[in-house]
């Protein structure tokens, strides 16, 4: 089923997304690169919405704006004109350091390419967000080995990264983007560098975190494999939203 | 998030030596070279430290301690009634050659103090009395002398001993310990009358005159004064040590050859260390790109490379400063090269260290201000 277009769910809220509604709303965002002949229109009067509770995939061809709007809900990116609401913060009108300080509490990232630091064990890793956060070191640690049990690597938190597989990286990652209890994760093309059955375990994590009260997942993805773990689908077309569809299975 | 940042350092092996080295060199380099220039000012003054006395009166033409422009044996009469002169005295003091027992020479500095007051006298015996210099043909040879004078014997040479001075046989009575001097030769003391005999005859033999100021008057004003009423050169000992100093800057290159191979010194570590850091920095901007995303502030992001450049600034200063001290204790056991360490020269290098440091720190920081935290989602 498609429902028209994403201003649909915008009149069923309360208009500025800070109830309970809505993880992110966003209003007639703007980004563009480059100026003069070589300006390039990457996010063109987006609007766009993300439900509290829900994963929601982001698809659409390449050089669509996806990684773009990711960014900007993320608040790694700066726009140019419009509004964008996360879970009650207004990051239109917050400071770079509010944003920063936003980014620490609210957000968790997971990476096409993991990012995990190389010369760090998996459980010092896990640990950055909490240390961001200006927990002491032994309590963060003992929490990260915890997250690693979650994920299924129980006792491999004293290894290295590299002592992983793949899809074990990727989990770990996983464990690092939910060790801080953040409201909202965000995950740039989480599988593509993994198999189908390593692809599919870290989906299962995902949609198991975004069912939690009060969280959500946004995952931006190209890769059809993992269609079917999404609660709702928003496809970008040329730095736009162009249709939203209630259920995967329709596109 | 400090461990972290340190465990980041630490893990880059290569690069961490490679810090940790340029650092070592210019500390080492620097201090190292700055301890021999030291130790080369402190030979220089050397005569002022073994021939104590406030005032020196030399020949006007005089520049610095270790020159002689001998004078007329009148001159001291003249310097004893300048008003305010306490006592003058006439002190003789010029190379000679030492001829020791199997045959061979060495050169030897003489010096002839006062007959009855021995003033200018070896601040340190270490064997025999001083007053004993005034029996016939005797003399009292330094430390430095014990070595040197002993060739050809089976036995280090000491009281009772005799060598030559210009056909001249001299008897040891004392044993003292001097200060290096420029010239690295050893002293040996003797009177003043007994001097003139050792050394061949020449038209004036009067080196320099020591003189001290009446109680209740100050050296400089004195001194001022002998050179006013009499032409002669006259300055207090800390004059004549300054324009010692003075005149080795201006006439010689050593100390312009020092200071080249310092400045080499800490630009060779500036570079390396500049460079290895920033390229440190570099390496890992994909990392610090995502703390950036993670929400680490720049201020958090700051305090971890300031602590990493810190200390890599410290281990490689101490490691520095140990190996300059290792040399330096070598160089003074062995007498050569000259090393003297006054304690400005480590603290000058620290701060020149942490200037490399706080460079290199502020090179990576800007790149990691100017990174865009939306960077980590791009391949
Ligand atoms: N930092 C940048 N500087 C200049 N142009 C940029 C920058 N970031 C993105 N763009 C441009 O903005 C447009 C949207 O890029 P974006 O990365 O959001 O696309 P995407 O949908 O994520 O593509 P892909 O599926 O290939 O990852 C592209 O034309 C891209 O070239
Ligand atoms: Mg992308």
């Amino acid at each position: 089923m498609v429902m028209a277009d994403a201003n649909n769910i915008s009149t069923n809220g309360n208009g500025n997304g800070n109830g309970n509604h809505y993880a992110v709303h966003v209003r007639s965002v703007t980004k563009t690169f480059g100026t003069g002949d070589a300006t390039i229109h990457a996010l063109r009067e987006v609007q766009f919405d993300a439900r509290e509770g829900e994963l929601l995939m982001i698809v659409g061809p390449s050089g669509c704006g996806k990684t773009t709007l990711l960014s900007v809900i993320a608040g790694t990116l700066g726009f140019d004109s419009g509004e964008v609401d996360v879970f009650g913060s207004p990051l239109h009108s917050l400071s770079k350091g509010d944003i920063t300080d936003f980014r620490a509490k609210n957000i968790g990232f997971i990476f096409q390419q993991f990012h995990l630091i190389p010369t760090l064990t998996n459980a010092e890793n896990v640990s950055v967000p909490l240390l961001i956060n200006g927990m002491k070191r032994a309590i963060a640690e003992k929490r990260a080995h915890e997250l690693l049990e979650v994920v299924g690597l129980k006792g491999r938190g004293n290894h290295l990264p590299s002592q992983l597989s793949g899809g074990q990286q990727q989990r770990v990652a996983i464990a690092r983007a939910m060790v801080h209890d953040p409201k909202l994760i965000i995950c740039d093309e989480p599988t593509s560098a993994l198999d189908k059955e390593n692809g599919a375990k870290i989906m299962e994590l995902l949609s198991s975190i975004a069912r939690a009260p009060g969280r959500c997942v946004i995952v931006v993805t190209h890769d059809p494999r993992i269609y079917h773990f999404a609660d709702r689908m928003t496809e970008m077309e040329d730095g736009r939203v162009a249709r939203v569809h209630a259920a995967p299975e329709n596109l | 998030m400090y461990h972290i940042a340190l465990k980041m350092l630490f893990a880059d092996r290569a690069k961490y030596i490679m810090l940790i080295s340029g650092l070592t060199f210019a500390a080492l380099l620097m201090t190292q070279q700055a301890g021999v220039f030291f130790g080369i000012l402190g030979w220089t003054n050397g005569n002022l430290k073994n021939i104590r006395s406030q005032i020196w009166v030399v020949d006007p033409k005089v520049e610095q301690v270790n020159e002689i422009k001998a004078m007329r044996d009148t001159d001291v009469n003249r310097v004893r009634s300048v008003p305010g002169v306490a006592w003058a005295v006439p002190t003789f003091w010029n190379p000679q050659q030492a001829r020791l027992a199997d045959g061979s020479f060495k050169p030897i500095v003489l010096v002839g103090l006062d007959n009855s007051s021995l003033v200018g006298r070896p601040v340190h015996m270490i064997a025999g009395r001083i007053e004993d210099m005034r029996l016939p043909n005797t003399v009292i040879i330094d430390d430095l002398g014990v070595q040197r004078l002993s060739q050809g014997r089976k036995k280090p040479i000491g009281i009772g001993d005799t060598f030559e001075i210009n056909d001249k046989e001299a008897r040891i009575v004392g044993i003292c310990q001097t200060e290096k001097m420029f010239w690295g030769y050893p002293y040996v003391f003797t009177t003043y009358d007994q001097a003139l005999r050792f050394a061949p005859k020449q038209r004036k033999m009067l080196s320099f005159i020591l003189a001290e100021p009446a109680e209740g008057q100050s050296a400089a004003a004195v001194a001022k004064r002998i050179h006013e009423e009499t032409g002669l050169g006259a300055h207090t000992e800390e004059e004549f040590g300054a324009m010692t100093v003075k005149w080795f800057f201006k006439n010689t290159g050593i100390p312009v050859s020092f200071a080249t191979t310092i400045i080499l010194g800490f630009i060779v570590g500036f570079a390396i260390a500049g460079q290895t850091f920033y390229s440190f920095i570099l390496e890992n901007l994909r990392h610090i790109g995502a703390l950036k995303a993670m929400g680490a502030s720049n201020g958090l992001l700051t305090r971890m490379v300031i602590l990493q450049a810190i200390t890599v600034g410290i281990i490689g200063y101490g490691i520095g400063i140990g190996l300059t001290v290792v040399v330096g204790l070598a160089f003074l056991q062995k007498g050569m090269p000259p090393f003297s360490l006054p304690y400005e020269v480590p603290l000058y290098t620290f701060f020149a260290i942490l200037f490399i440091c706080a460079f290199a720190a502020v090179l990576g920081l800007r790149k990691i201000f100017n990174l865009e935290p939306a960077i980590v989602f791009r391949g």
